[in-house]
């Protein structure tokens, strides 16, 4: 398979397909990060498409010497920050403007029991919830940790701070994720105490 | 190692990220720590759901064909050509750093210290323009017979110098020449988004002068809720208003709304290469291709005279000006000769 620096640099010699290529590879990915970062669905896929444009337009600034990947996450990072900044009120998630995709669970086939399996779909929206009520810097390093699978330089090349803060960072991006969770948690009045409580 | 320390280590311990000699000790106090335990697999069932559960859309089918027409019907200079001038490098990626840094750090120093530097020329030329007023001045009240009239014409000459004292050390904010400004019939014309009329100038005069933070010759400053710490654009045009100013991971943006278009003002370090004007290849020769698109002009730092004054050297990094709104490229390229961007 062609690598992404290949098509960054057929593109920047005027092919076109390479940079479809490159949008088919990177759009899902692109678009966990701002829907994450921007929280509705309409406003998430726009800003989606302006970091394609973004990237299309500044790909003469791209160093195939590095790796692409985070090259484009800190464009999607920066786009939808700055879309945010503009945008300047609460971020509400609307699932009913959403298309019907819903979550694809992973534990159907696992012997969780009811209790279990009950409590653990509500900590899956409660924790949907959680994240978009996070400061963005602490959003976006779950997001690249978690939902991108990035090691520690990745994270720290797109947020631009050093490789040492990353792990403090998430550290306490976990913590301030717990602690709205467990609001949540005793809001809904849950039978039992969540475990991390004791 | 007790609870305490193991609510410390257990998210890089799950993240496979904890030194192994901590790795060890957490999990020799787990294994006789019920609490702990129940913790750690409540945390691996949050870090799963982080990892392989969260809520996520999908995009639509169409949204590679859109984004795909996009780049293609904005009609942008793409990559391609930008990349004919990446083999042009600018002097400042081939000359040493250390040299550009202390060449900017000198011209910054003495710009501080005095504005004139940058623009003798100007200096001189107002200096003769004004000495040539009052020659003409003196010539006239020599040929006026009574003594109140050649008061009044000496009055006049002193006010004329005034003002054009004031006019040099707070040059006119933004009217364009006359020959821009005026059409054949005698009505005026805006060639220039921001281009503002004399009595919206002398208005902005006037607020200046009352105004205690005069020094400052914009109006848009006087507003701006721009922080201390950021660089600061001056000589905006007064019908520009700033509406927002962030700090960004590479630079500064301050956004301006006014004349029913938007207009952002970007300081970016990033590489930027020298001589391009990013947007619709039309625009170069029709203004009207790029009206109602976003436009970006990219500040050639080589090119222009004074150019330094629009970039921006901070803590040893290069900030170079960008301009993108809907204005036309003629419209940005003119605002941009006339901006100054200040530290």
């Amino acid at each position: 398979m062609i690598s992404d620096e290949s098509l960054a640099i057929d593109t920047l010699n005027g092919d076109l397909s390479a940079f479809e290529e490159l949008v088919n590879r990177y759009k899902h990915r692109v678009f966990s990060i701002v829907y994450r970062l921007m929280g509705q669905y309409q406003e998430a896929e726009d800003v989606t498409q302006e970091v394609f444009i973004n990237v299309f337009e500044k790909l003469y600034q791209f160093d195939a010497d590095k790796k692409f990947a985070p090259w484009i996450y800190r464009i999607a990072s920066n786009t939808s920050i700055s879309a945010l900044r503009k945008k300047k009120n609460v971020i509400v998630v609307d699932f009913d403007e959403v298309p019907q995709v819903a979550y694809e669970s992973t534990i159907a086939g696992e012997s969780y029991n009811p209790q279990h399996l009950y409590e653990r779909e509500e900590l899956k929206g409660l924790i949907n919830d959680a994240i978009t009520e996070l400061p963005e810097s602490y959003r976006m390093v779950i997001i690249l940790r978690y939902q991108m699978d990035l090691d520690n330089q990745e994270i720290a090349d797109i947020l631009d701070i050093s490789k040492e803060n990353i792990e403090v960072r998430v550290h306490r991006a976990r913590k301030a994720l717990r602690q709205i969770i467990q609001k949540r948690w005793e809001e809904r009045g849950m039978a039992n105490e969540l475990p991390a409580s004791r | 190692m007790n609870c305490q320390q193991v609510d410390e280590h257990i998210f890089s311990y799950i993240d496979s990220k904890l030194a192994p000699s901590l790795s060890s000790d957490l999990e020799s106090h787990i294994a006789h720590c019920e609490d702990c335990r129940a913790k750690l697999d409540f945390a691996r069932m949050e870090t799963d759901i982080l990892c392989n559960e969260l809520f996520m859309p999908t995009l639509h089918d169409t949204f590679t064909a859109d984004v795909m027409a996009a780049v293609g019907n904005n009609q942008m200079i793409g990559p391609t050509e930008l990349a004919a001038t990446r083999n042009h490098r600018a002097w400042y990626t081939r000359t040493p750093f250390w040299l550009v840094a202390t060449a900017a750090a000198f011209v910054l120093l003495v710009y501080t210290i005095s504005p004139d530097f940058l623009a003798p020329d100007t200096k001189i030329a107002n200096q003769q323009s004004k000495d040539l007023k009052v020659a003409e001045r003196n010539v006239a009240s020599n040929a006026v017979i009574g003594g109140e009239t050649t008061k009044k014409l000496k009055q006049d000459s002193q006010n004329e110098s005034m003002q054009d004292e004031v006019s040099i050390d707070e040059p006119s904010s933004f009217s364009l020449p006359a020959e821009t400004a005026i059409d054949e019939t005698g009505n005026q014309v805006r060639t220039l988004a921001g281009a503002v009329p004399d009595e919206v100038n002398n208005e902005l005069m006037k607020q200046r002068q009352s105004s205690p933070d005069r020094d400052r010759n914009d109006a848009s400053v006087l507003k701006a809720p721009i922080s201390s710490t950021m660089p600061k654009v001056i000589n905006m045009p007064a019908s520009f208003e700033i509406v927002n100013s962030a700090k960004q991971t590479d630079g500064w943006t301050f956004t301006y709304e006014g004349d029913g278009k938007q207009l952002t003002v970007s300081l970016a370090s990033a590489n930027v290469p020298m001589a391009m004007i990013v947007k619709p290849e039309a625009a170069a020769t029709d203004s009207s291709a790029c009206v109602g698109a976003a436009c970006e002009y990219v500040v050639n730092k080589k090119s222009a005279v004074n150019s330094v004054n629009r970039s921006v050297v901070i803590d040893n990094v290069n900030y170079e000006l960008i301009l993108t709104g809907e204005l036309s490229v003629e419209e940005l390229q003119a605002l941009a000769e006339r901006l100054i961007i200040e530290k």
